[in-house]
């Protein structure tokens, strides 16, 4: 096995990477109750600074749109990415897998799950995971 | 506030010159032929303003302005730099307006400068995203394309816009284009050949897609009393605004309401309405852009800007002609030039200056500029009213 790092500290709740069904955390705001993810220190609706919990993020969303990249800045092609939209409310900027050929199966609307995956690799060959969406399996 | 007016105007060609002229020479070129329309001289110019990035290929970006500017004897005086991305030279416009219209100066040279060719495609993709939220957008290679191919998406989904629409701006913009001696891409294209163009971000393929060019423009600005001295159609400007984003959580990926205020405020600061608009540059980086643009400066409703292009009514002498020289799709698209070289067009169209693509009779025109994209938003909005 190869060596592995997240690509920011603290986005994945601790051991859920490790399980296989990770969670993303993000922020609650103690006060009006807005959720950011990622997580921050300041809630500008109410201008008050460490007044936030922590909060688990759903792991299913909706897709809200996508794209497929044919030409890009990672070392691989083609890739898809696109917006996912929380129950929370909120939405999350990511790529999605398990869902090739991409063309033919992502859709707008399409129920989908989080999952993690290498996303780049770091010039001495760490691989670098973060977050991905996955179309959820029937059944 | 004092009112203020454009009195010259001028720009290199647009195209790739991944050797000569580099930044210096493309700035002086600019500099020289807007200071000549204005009939003014380097001891007139109070205070320079200056757009460019420069994040990509190592160009030259700090003192690039004052480089540039120096070469036609602008020196001495202030010469600030402005970077908004895509938008930095329209901001830089926007700036030296402020300035004179505050009393400050009286006439103010402004420049949008920008040096691209040269680097893999990759790379200058991998540099843009210095225009994104580089830690997550940047780092998951969320590509410019992209952003506009998931907003393509998302309106052909909510609104029926087909890529047979969105492939008619290219073709539109690229025969603008064959009339605009400044333009990078001066050819015509077919619809079939849009559609089947390779790939970039899905749907938007290369075809829907701005050139990565080199080029300037500059323009003197001055004030009302000033203009009259040095120019015999001195054009004003009616409205300079701009807004930032405001990243929302939940996304309207469909609208830019980042456009929608800007224009609203340019719209009350100028006294017009949309329909009183004859042309618009808008910042048409991908096809779908332009759609969306011209949603949100109101010409058109929400939904209908892709059966506007379809009907012919954005062409020049339609309902409004939009991007009538050629537009960031085939005129090019220097990134920190751009906002500078839409004022140009601007300019000589309501001079009635601009040949075969002239819009007749136009009385009022408007420059759109966006720079900078995160979460679904735009990071700039410059919207610029112009009248004669």
């Amino acid at each position: 096995m190869g060596k592995k790092r997240i690509f920011k500290e603290g986005i994945f709740k601790e051991g859920s990477l490790e399980s296989g069904n990770p969670i993303l955390v993000g922020s609650k705001c103690k006060s009006c109750g807005q959720i950011y993810f990622p997580k921050k220190r300041v809630c500008p609706k109410c201008m008050t600074i460490d007044e936030m919990g922590e909060v688990e993020l759903s792991r299913r969303g909706k897709i809200y749109s996508y794209t497929i990249a044919h030409v890009g800045p990672l070392e691989y092609a083609p890739y898809a990415f696109g917006f996912v939209e929380l129950p929370e409310g909120i939405s999350i900027f990511t790529h999605f897998t398990d869902c090739e050929p991409f063309e033919k199966k992502l859709k707008i609307d399409m129920e989908v799950e989080l999952t993690s995956g290498k996303i780049t690799t770091d010039e001495d060959g760490t691989e670098v995971i973060g977050w991905k969406f996955r179309p959820v399996k029937e059944g | 506030m004092r009112d203020v007016y454009v009195i010259g105007v001028g720009m290199t060609k647009f195209g790739n010159f991944p050797i000569r002229p580099g930044v210096k020479e493309m700035g002086e070129e600019a500099c020289f032929k807007a200071m000549k329309d204005a009939n003014v001289y380097p001891k007139d110019v109070e205070a320079g303003y200056c757009g460019v990035v420069a994040g990509a290929g190592g160009a030259q970006g700090p003192l690039a302005g004052n480089l540039a500017m120096k070469q036609v004897g602008v020196a001495g005086v202030p010469i600030t730099r402005c970077e908004n991305g895509c938008a930095s030279s329209s901001t830089a416009f926007r700036e030296a307006w402020i300035s004179v219209a505050a009393g400050l100066y009286d006439v103010v040279l402004v420049l949008g400068i920008e040096k691209m060719t040269g680097l893999p495609t990759r790379e200058m993709l991998k540099a843009m995203t210095q225009g994104s939220d580089l830690e997550i957008e940047g780092f998951m290679g969320m590509t410019f394309p992209g952003v506009f191919g998931m907003i393509a998406n998302r309106h052909m989904k909510e609104y029926g816009t087909t890529r047979e629409q969105m492939a008619m701006v290219s073709v539109k913009n690229h025969h603008n284009a064959t009339m605009n001696p400044h333009a990078h891409y001066p050819k015509e294209v077919s619809l079939e050949k849009v559609l089947n163009s390779p790939m970039i971000a899905y749907p938007l393929g290369l075809l829907d897609c701005c050139p990565i060019s080199d080029g300037a423009a500059a323009a003197v600005i001055a004030s009302k009393d000033v203009a009259k001295k040095f120019a015999d159609t001195p054009i004003k400007i009616l409205a300079a605004t701009q807004k930032s984003g405001t990243f929302l959580e939940k996304l309207n990926i469909t609208t830019f309401d980042i456009t929608v205020r800007a224009a609203k405020e340019a719209y009350r600061m100028a006294k017009v309405e949309p329909k009183d608009i004859d042309l618009a540059e808008v910042h048409d980086c991908f096809t779908i852009a332009e759609i969306l643009h011209n949603e949100d400066l109101g010409f058109f409703k929400k939904g209908e800007g892709g059966k506007a292009v379809e009907e012919g009514e954005t062409q020049i002498n339609a309902k409004v002609s939009i991007n009538p020289s050629g537009g960031l799709l085939a005129k090019g698209h220097p990134v920190g030039a751009t906002g500078v070289a839409q004022i140009c067009e601007l300019v000589w169209q309501l001079r009635g200056e601009a040949g075969t693509r002239q819009v007749d009779g136009a009385e009022i025109g408007l420059a759109h500029c966006m720079g900078n994209f995160s979460h679904g938003d735009g990071g700039t909005c410059n919207v610029t009213i112009l009248g004669r």
